[in-house]
Formats: structure tokens, C-alpha cells, sequence
């Protein structure tokens, strides 16, 4: 069974991410690896992103570790998202080039 | 006009990027790779001009990052065929299908190992219904030849294979001749303690050119308390076995494998001499098993997947010195993860596979008629979970087995590329998923990555080879590429 981490109520911690500047997927992904260390709560008012973190109670790491990794992650998301967007044609030519010609095209 | 173009056009901010995928590999340095896995180290400063389209001023990284096909000049087509025929290459096995088949001849066993996941039973229990039948067999013999796979490769396993050597002998020789009228290629292996080994075994092998997989844990007190056999005589027998193969066969005609119990972990280097003092060429560190009892204590679980990555890379390091010593001796867990990142090749690990080996990789068909998507598959059928069951050979067709919806299900989940958190990550070239595995600790076939033990122990390695590549020596770099295997 998967275990469910346990968080410290208390220890609530809110930062705001301007919602113009980063789509609602990119604060998601961001929050995914993190997952083990906290909850995170997410909402949007007045065009910014209030992410609500609560710190696991079983995690070696504190507060500051985890805002400054989801800060992190989230510029690290962002450039994954241009990476995508900006080869898209790039990727599903390459994908054509390899199909092609092959038995593993239905 | 010139068959070239100007140096001025390969340079500066005249590049398209080409699909990346980076990731943090070590002392804040980051791992880029493109959809083949080729790959690059990074600072992140650079990553971001290179998706930004700013001037890379180093014109070796700006030479590099075209030669591996990180970026192109937007407008020819070259390189994105060149990918293509790579990522070809690297996933070909799929047109394969099952190549590997693994058969359960016996489930009887002479030894009582504590970690046998497939409760084996013992000696004297009853071969009539402990032992595949002829009726099985064939029945058996004629799935395998249902693959489409021009090359097919017949495992078998037990218990102790040898146990029933009847049988192994009567698939063998089968399999031998369909393979010439159906012109496929046929490769066997026997799975065995090597306890049972004689002389008609022995010519048997040198007949049918079958290799031998035989289990050696490290010296004799490790081995024996590993693997232990009510006679005492466990470790005498397999040094004996290996021996009369390599005077009587040929010296690559026996592997040896290696389970990692909690007591081997500081037994690293021991381990690696015993290899050597049995004129043995490879290793594989492989890890401890995730099924049993250890998926009811996950935590521990995780605490072991540091301990056996800090054995690994101890190992490695002393395994590695040998080498420079003058003995060759292979890794092969590394030399697999090597030959996925240092070349166009995947030599088809099970393990290691996106979409999941299980099934598509290879099959099991157990000694009762069972048939499982992998062995961990019948570890967890043993364990009350018949969830990854394909079918029986007295009830299924072939095409039922490998058509059934969970096992379906479960490969379609399989592809790392649409799974949250590996489809960003840049070890995805090198990685698989592994469905049973997770099913078994999250019960979950995707899984989440992030408290999985299978992506902690192979980002472990992952990271520890490529900072051994970028950052050792030259000797420990020409010893890491020459365990590539083309």
C-alpha cells in the first residue's frame, strides 16, 4: 500500500506566483516531485497563484528548503513548457522519420 | 556553390532547438539529453540560452550540441532523419516481440534459500505434480513458436531446472528443429545450481551450444549462508559445476549471478574475488528483490535501495580497479546502462524497458501450465496476486494471452514518455518502467516516481556512471566504454 504522508498543520506557508507569467500546469508539475515532503494547496485570485505548502512531519528538510525547490522547479517547468512548444514540428518529424518505412506503423 | 555550408551558418543564434529534455545530475550540473539519449552536462545558465535561442559563445559546445543532434540549422532535414533512424534502432525489439521465454521445468529444489521468492518445494515433494509434463511441454513449445520473433531464446528455470532434465532435454531438442524449418534463430539457457551436473548433462550442452546461469553469492560461508542446502555442500558443488563447464565446454559458456541479501552488502569486494578466482568475466550487482516480505516494510525498502547503491558504486570502484589491474571483469548491470547511453543499441533488459519488458520483452510459462507476463510476475502469482496471470496453456490461445485487458492496460501505462515526472526526465532514454514492480509496492502500475524504489535505485546509477564518465580518469573511461556491447 502506498504510505500517506502526515503534515504538520501549523506549519503552513503561502507563496503567490503571478498567474500571467505561468499557466496552472506548470505550478502542478512543479509541485509533483515534491509531493513526499508536503501538501500543497493551490488557488487562484486577482491573476496570482496562492500555493498553500504544508511541510511533511516525517522529512528532514524545513520550510525554506521546500519553497526554494518549488521556486526552483517552477522555472525549471517553464523552460520544459517552451522546450515543447518550440519543437513540436521538430518532434513529430522525427517520430514520422522513424515509423516510416517500418512494420511498427499499423 | 560549395558542398559545405559556411562556418558563419552552424554559428551563434542561427540554431533550432531540436527536443531536449534536462535534468539535475550532480554538483549543480545538469544532464541533457535528446530523445536517444544522447547527452551532454550542462551548467543551467547555458540550458537557458539554448531554449532562449541567445549566442553560445564556446564554439566547442556549439559544435557538440549540432553533432549530437541538440540543435540543427532549421532548415535541413539530416539530423532529424539521423534521429530517427536512431530512435528506430533503439526501440526495434519492439517489432520482435516476445523473444525471451522463460520455462519453469520443475518447481523442486535440493537447496532451501530464504530469499526464493516462487515457493519452490522440496526434493522429495511429488514430481507428478511438481514437474512439467510432456503434455504441458508441448503445449508449451507451441506458444513459443506462436512469437513472431525470428530469434527466440529458451530459458529454463526452477526450482532447480535439473531437477527435470527429462524435459528439458525433450523442449530443447523440439524447439532445436522447429527452429531450422521455421528458420528462427533458437539460443538456449539453463538456470541451475549446478548440484545435478553430469556427464550427459555436459554433452547435452556442448551439443545444443547452451549457456549456463548459476547462482555464486561470494566466498563459501556468504554463498552457503545465502543459499543453503541440507547436505552443506552448496558452494563445493556450484565451484565444481562451473569448473567442469569451463574445462569441458568453454570458459563463457557459464555466467554466474549474484543476489544481494541484507549480510552481502559488506562483502563487496569478497564477492568480486570469489568472480575472479573462478576465472569468471562478469558480474551483476544485482539488487535485493522487492517481493516478499520486503514490500510489506516499504520504509525499509528505501533505506536498503541506499544502503545497495552504496555498495554498488564501492563494488564498482573495486571492480573497476581490477580492470586496471589487467583482469577483465564486466559489470553487467553497467555494462547494460552503458550501452543505452554510449550507443544507438538496447540489448533488451526486461527491466529496463519502456514500454514494460513484461511480456512484450518475454514470457514465463510455469511448470503447472501457468503462463506469466515476467518471473517477478510469478513471484507475485506465488504471493497471491494472479493480477499479471496471462492465461494457461490448457485453456488460451496465444493470441487470448497477450491480448487480455489488464496486462494491456498495464503496457499502455508502461510508456515512461506519458508517465508525471519521467516524461521530463533526462534519464528517460535509459530507464523502462517496470508495471509488476510497482503494482506490487504501490499497488499501481504507473506508480508515483517520486517514493518508487525502481527510480531511486536507477537514477542512483544513472547519475553515479555519468559522473564517472565526465569526471574520472581516462583508464576508468576506456574500461566504462569498452563494457558497451554492440
Amino acid at each position: 500500500m502506498q504510505k500517506i504522508i502526515t503534515v504538520n498543520p501549523d506549519v503552513v506557508r503561502s507563496i503567490f506566483i503571478d498567474a500571467n507569467l505561468y499557466p496552472l500546469e506548470i505550478i502542478e508539475s512543479s509541485t509533483i516531485p515534491l509531493s513526499p515532503f508536503g501538501s500543497f494547496k493551490i488557488s487562484l485570485s486577482n491573476q496570482k497563484f496562492k500555493i498553500e505548502i504544508k511541510l511533511a512531519t516525517d522529512t528532514d528538510i524545513t520550510m525554506e528548503d521546500l519553497c526554494h525547490s518549488l521556486e526552483n522547479n517552477i522555472i525549471h517547468e517553464s523552460l520544459r513548457l517552451k522546450i515543447a512548444e518550440k519543437t513540436e514540428l521538430e518532434r513529430n518529424l522525427i517520430l514520422s522519420y522513424t515509423f516510416s518505412n517500418t512494420k511498427l506503423m499499423g | 556553390m560549395s558542398k559545405f555550408q559556411s562556418a558563419e551558418s552552424y554559428s551563434n543564434d542561427k540554431y533550432k532547438l531540436l527536443p531536449i529534455r534536462f535534468s539535475e545530475a550532480y554538483d549543480n550540473k545538469y544532464i541533457v539529453t535528446n530523445m536517444v539519449g544522447e547527452y551532454e552536462i550542462l551548467d543551467f545558465d547555458i540550458i537557458n540560452r539554448l531554449v532562449n535561442n541567445d549566442v553560445i559563445h564556446d564554439k566547442n559546445l556549439l559544435g557538440r550540441l549540432y553533432s549530437k543532434h541538440f540543435i540543427y540549422d532549421g532548415t535541413d532535414h539530416t539530423a532529424l532523419k539521423l534521429l530517427g533512424l536512431k530512435y528506430r534502432s533503439k526501440i526495434s525489439r519492439l517489432k520482435e516481440f516476445t523473444s525471451l521465454h522463460m520455462v519453469v521445468v520443475s518447481l523442486r529444489c535440493d537447496y532451501t534459500c530464504s530469499y526464493c521468492q516462487v515457493s519452490r518445494q522440496g526434493l522429495k515433494a511429488d514430481f507428478d505434480k511438481y514437474d512439467m509434463s510432456i503434455k504441458t511441454a508441448d503445449k508449451v513449445i507451441d506458444l513459443i513458436f506462436s512469437s513472431p520473433s525470428k530469434g527466440i531464446k529458451v530459458e529454463f528455470q526452477g526450482g532447480e531446472s535439473l531437477l527435470n532434465f527429462k524435459i528439458i532435454k525433450y523442449i530443447t531438442e523440439i524447439c532445436h528443429l522447429r527452429g531450422i524449418q521455421e528458420n528462427r534463430n533458437v539460443q538456449f539457457v539453463i538456470a541451475t545450481n549446478l548440484s545435478m551436473l553430469d556427464d550427459e548433462i555436459i554433452n547435452f550442452i556442448k551439443k545444443y551450444n547452451i549457456y549456463v546461469s548459476t547462482s555464486l553469492d561470494g566466498p563459501r560461508s556468504l554463498h552457503d549462508r545465502n543459499r543453503p542446502k541440507p547436505e552443506n555442500d552448496g558452494y563445493d558443488l556450484t565451484i565444481k559445476g562451473i569448473k567442469n563447464i569451463q574445462e569441458n565446454v568453454s570458459l563463457s559458456q557459464v555466467t554466474a549471478l549474484m543476489t544481494t541479501t541484507g549480510r552481502s552488502l559488506d562483502y563487496g569486494i569478497e564477492i568480486v574475488d570469489e568472480y575472479i578466482k573462478n576465472d569468471l568475466s562478469a558480474i551483476f550487482l544485482r539488487p535485493l528483490s522487492p517481493y516478499g516480505f520486503a514490500i510489506t516494510k516499504k520504509q525499509i525498502n528505501q533505506y536498503d535501495t541506499d544502503r545497495w547503491l552504496e555498495f554498488f558504486k564501492n563494488t564498482l570502484d573495486y571492480i573497476i580497479n581490477i580492470n586496471k589491474n589487467g583482469y577483465n571483469l564486466m559489470e553487467q548491470y553497467s555494462s547494460l546502462i552503458l550501452t543505452k547511453i554510449l550507443s544507438p543499441k538496447d540489448l533488451g533488459y526486461v527491466d529496463l524497458q519502456s514500454p514494460s519488458g513484461a511480456m512484450i520483452g518475454g514470457i514465463i510459462y510455469d511448470y503447472d501450465g501457468s503462463v506469466y507476463a515476467s518471473d517477478e510476475a510469478r513471484m507475485q502469482a506465488a504471493m497471491g496476486n494472479f493480477k499479471f496471470k496471462l492465461g494457461h496453456v490448457d485453456e488460451n490461445s496465444y493470441e487470448e494471452m497477450i491480448g487480455g485487458e489488464f496486462i494491456l492496460d498495464a503496457i499502455d501505462k508502461s510508456m515512461s514518455v506519458s508517465v508525471p515526472s519521467c516524461t521530463s526526465c533526462a534519464f528517460l532514454p535509459y530507464c523502462g518502467s517496470d508495471p509488476v514492480y510497482h503494482f506490487a509496492t504501490q499497488n499501481n502500475v504507473v506508480g508515483n516516481k517520486q517514493i518508487s524504489g525502481y527510480c531511486k535505485k536507477n537514477m542512483g546509477v544513472f547519475k553515479h556512471l555519468i559522473n564517472l564518465l565526465e569526471n574520472s580518469d581516462e583508464e576508468t573511461k576506456r574500461i566504462l566504454q569498452s563494457w558497451v556491447r554492440y
